[in-house]
């Protein structure tokens, strides 16, 4: 498996794990790993956020990536 | 007294208010029309070509979606502490059906995921506001969640 560098990484892999529960090339047990693991980085990207505004600086982290973002998949749209 | 503009042969004299802008003729002014005479019309073409004029309409929506509530959104922006004041008012007066109104809100927003709902949920028990959160951060908790309910949907 490659690394996921950023968040547009990591939302197209939630999104693809989605995808995979849908059509059962999944079992649910992976997929809740993939969901806790997600939200574990959710809550350390809130917590780096909330200590750069605490501290008065603009967030600089590198997992934030772009801000301007990457746009969804076409297939990935309709899911969200 | 009011300046008369213009004498239909049906209603007699008309002011400002009784009368429509037509055309600008050849000398330079402005002609007018009666009010009334205009309604009635207009009333009896709609009769007339009813399907033909409701099918042009309907095609012309489908082509412009963004159409609706044209009018209706360049009068709030011309003027919004109005249209404000007025919805508080009315708010005022329905407290039942305000709440209803939330209420529907909140379960759509739940069910559907609002952005709104999804940086509540993010922001919540933090010092974080809706402004610090970027799109990015808002579209991979939104697909967490749904990960999530998918998951608790299947077992």
């Amino acid at each position: 498996m490659s690394k996921i560098k950023n968040m547009q990484q990591l939302r197209d892999k939630v999104l693809k794990t989605i995808d995979d529960l849908e059509n059962k090339k999944i079992d649910i047990n992976e997929a809740s790993v993939i969901s806790k693991l997600s939200e574990t980085i959710i809550s350390g990207l809130k917590s780096e956020l909330q200590y750069s505004i605490l501290i008065g600086n603009k967030p600089k982290i590198d997992f934030y990536g772009d801000e301007s973002g990457i746009p969804l998949d076409k297939d990935f749209k309709k899911l969200l | 007294m009011k300046e008369i503009i213009k004498i239909c042969i049906k209603h007699g004299s008309l002011t400002k208010e009784l009368v429509i802008k037509s055309r600008i003729n050849s000398k330079g002014k402005r002609t007018y029309r009666c009010k009334i005479c205009m309604k009635i019309q207009h009333k009896n073409h709609y009769e007339k070509n009813k399907l033909k004029i409701l099918s042009k309409n309907k095609k012309y929506f489908d082509e412009h979606p963004d159409f609706k509530n044209r009018s209706k959104r360049k009068m709030y922006k011309l003027n919004p502490k109005k249209y404000i004041a007025k919805s508080v008012k009315w708010d005022k007066e329905n407290r039942e059906r305000k709440k209803d109104r939330q209420k529907k809100f909140k379960t759509e927003a739940v069910s559907n995921l609002f952005k709104s709902y999804v940086k509540q949920t993010l922001v919540r028990g933090t010092n974080l506001m809706h402004k610090d959160l970027s799109d990015e951060l808002v579209n991979l908790a939104k697909a967490v969640f749904t990960l999530k309910r998918k998951i608790k949907n299947d077992t």
